[in-house]
This record gives C-alpha cells, structure tokens and sequence, in this order.
C-alpha cells in the first residue's frame, strides 16, 4: 500500500534564488567560513541557514540537487511513494 | 523576511518555481505546497492560482501573520481562492511575526515556532472560519496532536459559555487535519479527532521534537490502533487534506 509523507522539507540554497532577475532582491548567502555559521541577508534581516537540518543526510540530498537520490531514500529507508515538501525557510 | 510586497512576491514566485522543477524531475511521487506572498493580498491571490496551475497541492501559512490572526478578515480572499482550487490552507510550525520570536528570544523553539500554530487553529475554529468556507480543509503540521483532546475540550467549553453552537467533532466537522508524531498517544487522540482527520509526516531533511525519519515504518510496527485506522493515517487521510 502508498504511503503519504505529509510533512517533509527541502533546504534552500542559492538555486532557490536563481528564478529572481533582480539581484538587489535576492537572499544573500553569507558564508563566513569555517565551522562559523552561515546566514541569509533578506531585504537587509539576517536569517539562519543550516541550523535546524539533519546532518545524517547528504546535502546534494537535503537540498534536492540529489533528486534521484532522495527517491531511493524514500523507498529504502522510510517506505514512502509521495513526499511532500514544506517550506522550512527560517521554521524551527 | 521583508516588508515590502514586491520583494517577498518575488522571492515567494522564485521558491515555487524552484519546487515546480524539483517535482518535475520527482518521477511522480513529489509534490509541493506554495508559499505566498501576504503582504499583499491580490498577490496572494494570484500566487495561489500560478501554484493551481503548476501542480501545487497545499498552500503553506504560519499561525501568525505580521499582527494578524488566521481569523483576520485580510485573509478572506486568499482563503476563498484556496477554497475555489481545492488546496488547503496548511499551517505549519513556524510564526509570521517578528515581535512575537522578539519576545521570546533566548528560549527553545516552542513559543516561537510551536504554539503559534496552535494559536491559528484557535482562530480559525472560534472565529467560524470553517462556516465561511465551507469547502475549504485546514492542516495543522508538526506540532504533534497531543493537543487535539485539550483544545477540543477547552473550545467546547468556551462555545458553551457564548451560547454557541459546538461540533460534534472540532476537528472533522471543521475539515481539519492534524499531524500527529509517533510518539503522541493516539488511541486518545482519535477518540477526539476522529479517524479520518489525522495524518503523519517524518519532517524530512530537518533535525527537531518532530524529526523522525522513520515515522511512517514505526507507525505500523507500534500497534496501538487497528492496522485499518494505521493505512488511514499513512495514505488515505493524506490524499484527502492535499486533494490528490
């Protein structure tokens, strides 16, 4: 029988962004480097990047650059045939 | 994230686009709910009916808006085109209101992420919002359903005390659905919500009090409930809150 995963998540990355031709209206991504968290710059608030994310999934996976990968995942580990994704922007 | 409409319509369009392509390529089992923009209603409106057209099967809100309840008459006309493309307006663990994460600032997530969304099913249910909108389904997610039996208490009694007419159930009758954890006492929360009413989700690609990868396998394996009412919760349910 399916299974309906109700609530999953996608990360957003820069690719998000990419669809907004203006660039003074894009999320910054700051990256201050090492194990320094990152944040997105919004319209000039600053909003966490990575803190609540499951670390146990690759990122190419979490961030959907890996959507091959994230089907095998559903049907390997959690059993699921649809997913549905929510937004998690700054939601913790 | 900003407040003005023109930037967050775009970001809203360019976040859509980015999960209609990411589903496009998701052999079927993807699907998506928008976000919109609600600054500006009429681009609520117009974001809604983009996400229609583009497969969309949920609208996503937060239990506070700016300073705006769920129930604010602002929403009207968002609710009545969500209404009139079959998507439910989904609630999701999180708050809209800068003040309000302001206020509790240096705490967990509960307050600021947690009790907002169950402040909105107040709203929406006190405020008869369900009555305007007949047609329309409302999805409460990760915020557990432990608190189903209280609410449906406490509301009960309050519509009590305002001579107002009470569901039989607050739940089903206000075409709610509500995201229930593994961990959550289900016997008694069903005795509530009914068993028609209750979905599950694993919270994927997120790590908090809702993470549980393995939900839906650990479901079945716990035995509480009647294998019947188990298929309900992981399939039927599901397909009807996103109307798939």
């Amino acid at each position: 029988m399916p299974t309906i995963d109700a609530d999953a998540h996608v990360i957003e990355s820069e690719q998000t962004w990419s669809y907004i031709s203006d660039e003074k209206w894009k999320p910054y991504l700051i990256q201050p480097g090492g194990a320094r968290p990152q944040n997105w710059l919004v319209d000039g608030r600053v909003f966490n990047r990575g803190v609540n994310v499951n670390r146990e999934l690759s990122e190419a996976i979490r961030e959907m650059r890996d959507i091959g990968g994230r089907l095998k995942h559903m049907t390997s580990s959690i059993s699921t045939f649809r997913c549905f994704i929510h937004r998690c922007f700054y939601d913790r | 994230m900003t407040s003005k409409a023109e930037i967050e319509a775009a970001i809203c369009r360019s976040y859509n686009q980015w999960l209609i392509d990411i589903c496009r390529k998701g052999e079927e089992r993807l699907r998506w709910i928008a976000v919109v923009p609600l600054i500006d209603i009429t681009s609520a409106v117009t974001e809604v009916r983009f996400a229609k057209a583009n497969g969309a099967c949920g609208i996503f809100m937060r239990g506070l808006v700016d300073d705006k309840r769920l129930s604010h008459s602002f929403f009207f006309p968002l609710y009545e085109e969500a209404e009139k493309s079959n998507l439910p307006i989904c609630v999701h663990a999180s708050t809209g209101s800068f003040d309000w994460v302001q206020l509790f600032e240096g705490e967990n997530g509960f307050m600021r992420f947690k009790v907002p969304v169950l402040s909105g099913f107040h709203s929406i249910v006190h405020d008869g919002i369900p009555a305007k909108f007949p047609q329309l389904r409302f999805g409460f997610i990760e915020v557990r359903a432990q608190w189903v039996p209280y609410m449906a208490v406490e509301i009960a009694k309050r519509f009590e005390r305002e001579n107002k007419v009470i569901a039989r159930n607050i739940i089903r009758d206000n075409h709610v659905y509500v995201a229930c954890q593994t961990d959550d006492d289900l016997p008694y929360v069903l005795k509530y919500a009914g068993e028609d009413n209750i979905v599950i989700g694993s919270d994927y690609g997120h790590n908090d009090t809702s993470s549980e990868i393995e939900a839906l396998r650990l479901l079945k394996k716990k035995g509480e409930v009647e294998p019947r009412i188990i298929d309900k919760i992981l399939y039927d349910n599901a397909k009807a809150l996103y109307g798939i």
